[in-house]
């Protein structure tokens, strides 16, 4: 690799990860490179040495969220707040009247005495607020030996705001729940939601996978290098990935709504379609069902092939192009009234096809 | 496992390295993470965002010095903070490390 390879990566990795004060980062490495070669190493040698820049960056997060030892202070009493450094969150309905809070390890419950240490735990009224402390080194380095999972058991009477955000670690959130809001990051880790009804849920996960089941509400889920699961959805649902695979299993989708990735596949099972909806993806492929089709539907991939079903009563303006490969319409010919759903499927060098079902 | 434990270990003590090393002397970047990267086996890379964040904290400080033959240099020194942090830390690692030799010590007589 290059300086300016390696620049411009490391920018970039920095940049997708919302990291502050990057030109100076980016400033001490120039220097980095400026120095090391003045002391006779190839750029290629540098490079080695430094590491890669998803490395550096994945530690500018860490680093970052070391410094938040502070508890956080939220506007919104009424709450779920929870943030890990290399520990597991796990959100469960629970019997009785208040917060259950447990800490595992090995899946064995640990002594509160040591869980004062480590979690800064704070529950008044209604609301809950959970941060992680790393403010020695025996137990920061304790700490990553055992990686601890913090499970907290939720009232049923609880509807208010969830957010979390896990650094190295996965997020759990399992069984029947309600929440006004949740709102989820995870850095790296898995995030796994099941059974949820929220008004909106926004899920962000940089380089682990995105599984959300049988939730009922507007769902926003951004992934990066993982893949983004949805299945036995009811309610919108917007979802990318840029190296990862996205598949949405919904009922209805009544907003404008994209859902995209970069490499990665996109699958999309829709019941009913009440509002414009895109698909785009750069070089992989696009597959989608939609069995009522009342709105505008764009799927629009560079190299990867399109396939889109529809029943076979559907009425549409249909404009399918695909500029090096075949194009094939199962519903050539068919009456088309005006005022119409406009489907448009697009692709560079793949194959764009439309079928009955 | 095993090595991403003795990466994070690496890095959880690297802070102590570097308080440690700006105690004797003021260095530039790229000298101190040379100096590290000699004794220790690290991504030199990874010791950038440290210093960024030990600065954020008020364990060190940097000044821009020009440098006779070369670029201008980001020069590092420890505060009064870093020297009480450092004393902290050292101390712990000295417990630390005295019980886990206890207990390697223990585990081979048997």
């Amino acid at each position: 690799m290059s300086k300016k390879d390696f620049l411009e990566k490391l920018s970039y990795e920095l940049a997708i990860r919302k990291i502050q004060g990057i030109p100076d980062i980016i400033a001490d490495f120039e220097t980095h490179f400026e120095e090391a070669v003045r002391a006779g190493q190839s750029e290629e040698e540098i490079c080695e040495m430094l590491g890669s820049p998803t490395e550096i960056a994945e530690q500018c997060i860490e680093e970052s969220t070391y410094t938040e030892t502070q508890p956080v202070v939220y506007n919104n009493s009424n709450g779920i707040y929870i943030q890990l450094i290399s520990a597991n969150l796990e959100l469960v309905p629970c019997d009785l009247p208040d917060f259950d809070i447990n800490i595992a390890r090995h899946g064995l419950i640990i002594d509160p005495d040591q869980i004062q240490k480590e979690f800064i735990i704070d529950t008044s009224g209604n609301s809950l607020h959970i941060t992680q402390v790393r403010n020695n080194i025996a137990t920061w380095i304790l700490g990553l030996f055992e990686v601890k999972t913090v499970i907290v058991g939720v009232p049923a009477s609880f509807n208010g705001i969830i957010q979390t955000k896990i650094t190295s670690g996965n997020m759990k959130l399992i069984g029947s729940m309600r929440a006004k809001t949740l709102s989820s990051e995870v850095s790296s880790g898995n995030t796994k939601v099941i059974n949820l009804t929220s008004e909106s849920m926004n899920m962000h996960s940089l380089s682990g996978n995105i599984s959300v089941e049988q939730c009922n509400g507007d769902l926003t889920a951004i992934g990066h290098s993982g893949n983004v699961n949805v299945t036995f959805h009811h309610g919108n649902v917007n979802a990318e990935s840029s190296s990862g695979s996205v598949s949405v299993e919904t009922d209805v989708i009544n907003k404008n709504s994209v859902i995209g990735t970069k490499s990665g596949n996109i699958k999309l099972k829709l019941n009913s379609l009440e509002n414009d909806l895109n698909l785009k993806c750069v070089s992989g492929n696009i597959k989608f069902t939609v069995y009522n089709l009342h709105g505008n539907i764009t799927a629009k991939t560079t190299s990867g092939n399109v396939t889109g079903n529809l029943s076979s009563d559907t009425i549409a303006d249909f404009r399918l192009k695909s500029s090096s490969s075949g194009v094939k319409n199962e519903f050539e010919g068919s009456m088309q009234p005006s005022s119409i759903p406009v489907v448009t499927l697009s692709s560079l060098s793949g194959n764009v096809k439309i079928k009955k079902i | 496992m095993g090595v991403i434990m003795i990466t994070q270990l690496k890095k959880g003590t690297l802070e102590m390295c570097v308080l440690s090393i700006l105690d004797k002397e003021d260095q530039y970047g790229y000298e101190l993470v040379t100096l590290i990267s000699r004794e220790v086996e690290v991504t030199v890379g990874t010791i950038y965002p440290l210093l960024n964040r030990m600065k954020k904290e008020g364990l060190i400080e940097s000044e821009t010095r020009d440098s006779p033959d070369g670029p201008s240099r980001k020069y590092y020194h420890l505060t009064d903070k870093g020297r009480e942090a450092l004393t902290k830390s050292v101390n712990e690692w000295h417990r630390f490390s005295a019980g886990i030799n206890r207990i390697l010590g223990g585990l081979f007589n048997e």
